[in-house]
């Protein structure tokens, strides 16, 4: 499965608070409102993520899927991936560890990538009794 | 050379390999029945003869369905090994070898490799074992050795008897205890490290669905993911992070799935958020926790009906409406009122102000009237 469209990326800046926010909301809202949006957020510099700035995302994430887009994450700093994962929005996103793989996945998966996901097997913590053997391919 | 094949579905301890009483064999894992999916494998490693001798339970009608062209026997738990250990002995016995497996788990073995091996190095016994030498529940054993056989049933495939070759399997496997490992399966095969296939369209990159899927505007669904047949997801639902919503199965408004399996024909109610789970069969199994509880509210976890029920119950429906209409008109109290002219409803003061109180339109006499009300 291929798609030509373009994709953009874009980096949040490193404090994504109200007024961030709202600048960077205006600085997209052309991309937004394109047909089909296909948009990675980079989070990589990412140090303060307040409410406001969640609530940014969802807000870019209604608006893109509203014309039958998508938005992903990619390079969660720590404190980003702290704040997403408190306010339970980790869950209504891709995210990547690179932007790269954020941008590739929109025209193929690449089931790799998602091996070292957090909610991966391999790092969930599980009650030890009810842990199994389960092996798979090196 | 006539290689066959027994397939001994379920069994093992009371709570083992099971939830809510059901193997998890028999259930749909990305689409297609766990024991379809090791009959499919046995076919592609070139054996067509094959007899499933499957643990008797409400969904082994539908299991049985499932797999076509096999010989299937169904016989109670306590029996599944014996009765094993019989078919070996009417039908197995004529073929060259015969490959028994145990699906309590679930192995990835090259079946082709496996007899090439055991043929060429001439054993009469071959047990299969992953890398660290604990046997996999696969042997492969001469028509001729009954007892060999019969002693590898009662063992209950678990065991390595001392003169069999070894067979070392380096593909996916997961033992299937329990509800994690059949979550893990599930994902496994999601991210790609299973060599099963979801049983769908890839609708977008690491979305499948199945023929028949619902899912509406507004619910979002996540790579990676499957979303099986007759599957309904409602507005604002998330599907999420190898999450697999089984066939039948309805999703309701604002509900969350996440790293969750939901089993075939199990609804989950509006706006409840499940993570780390099995859910199904009016139960969930929270792995995270290490739990397995049972739901009795059905707007929490339910049943799905399925479409024949669907059907019947909106026939009765449709059968019942002009009786009931009838019936209600018969003996309704309450009149129908022609509504009033403009005219007539603004001259006609209100019924509620011609009211009689108790003393005949005296107010009680510990009343201070402020204010009379009324068009006089």
């Amino acid at each position: 499965m291929e798609t030509t469209r373009t994709v953009i990326s874009k980096h949040l800046p490193e404090r994504v608070t109200a007024k961030a926010a709202r600048t960077f909301l205006n600085e997209i809202e052309p991309i937004l409102h394109s047909d089909r949006p296909q948009i990675v957020f980079d989070l990589s510099v990412v140090k303060q993520l307040d409410a406001a700035g969640v609530d940014m995302l969802l807000e870019c994430m209604g608006e893109v899927m509203k014309r039958d887009g998508d938005l992903k994450l990619a390079a969660l700093s720590p404190q980003a991936a702290v704040v997403l994962e408190m306010t339970r929005t980790d869950r209504l996103f891709e995210i990547y560890a690179t932007a790269s793989d954020a941008v590739r996945s929109f025209s193929r998966f690449v089931p790799e990538v998602m091996r070292n996901q957090p909610f991966s097997f391999d790092r969930t913590t599980v009650a030890d009794n009810t842990q199994g053997s389960s092996k798979g391919i090196a | 050379m006539d290689v066959r094949a027994i397939l001994v579905v379920g069994g093992g301890e009371l709570n083992e390999g099971r939830m809510a009483g059901l193997p998890f064999a028999m259930m749909e894992v990305l689409g297609q029945r766990v024991v379809a999916r090791a009959v499919e494998r046995l076919r592609d490693g070139g054996i067509d003869t094959i007899h499933v001798v499957a643990e008797s339970c409400a969904i082994s009608g539908a299991a049985q369905r499932s797999c076509t062209g096999v010989k299937w026997t169904e016989t109670h738990a306590l029996d599944l090994w014996r009765q094993g250990a019989h078919v070996f002995a009417t039908s197995g016995q004529a073929a060259d070898a015969v490959v028994l497996v145990r699906l309590g788990g679930w192995a990835e073995v090259d079946y082709e490799r496996l007899i090439h091996a055991h043929v060429t190095q001439g054993a009469r016994v071959t047990s299969v074992i992953d890398a660290a030498g604990f046997p996999l529940g696969v042997a492969v054993v001469n028509g001729a050795r009954r007892n060999d056989a019969a002693h590898l049933l009662k063992a209950q495939l678990l065991e390595i008897p001392h003169q069999a070759q070894r067979f070392v399997c380096h593909g996916y496997h997961n033992a299937l205890r329990g509800p994690y490992e059949f979550r893990r399966l599930a994902a496994d095969a999601l991210i790609g490290r299973a060599a099963i296939k979801p049983a769908g369209t890839e609708v977008k990159p690491g979305v499948w669905v199945g023929e028949g899927a619902r899912i509406q505007r507004g619910a979002r669904v996540l790579a990676p993911c499957y979303i099986g047949p007759q599957v309904k997801v409602r507005s604002s639902a998330v599907v999420t992070r190898c999450s697999s919503v089984e066939r039948g199965a309805c999703i309701d408004c604002g509900a969350v799935i996440d790293n969750t399996t939901v089993l075939a024909h199990s609804t989950v109610g509006a706006g409840l958020d499940l993570s780390h789970s099995v859910v199904g069969y009016r139960r969930v199994a929270h792995l995270a926790r290490g739990v397995e509880i049972g739901i009795v509210d059905k707007k929490l976890i339910g049943l799905a009906e399925t479409g024949p029920v669907q059907a019947l119950r909106s026939a009765a429906s449709l059968a019942a409406f002009v009786p009931v209409e009838f019936l209600r008109g018969l003996f309704s109290r309450d009149g129908k009122c022609e509504p009033a002219t403009v005219a007539e409803a603004v001259k006609t003061p209100a019924a509620a102000l011609n009211a009689q109180t108790e003393a005949d339109g005296e107010f009680p006499a510990q009343l201070l009237v402020a204010r009379r009300y009324g068009n006089d």
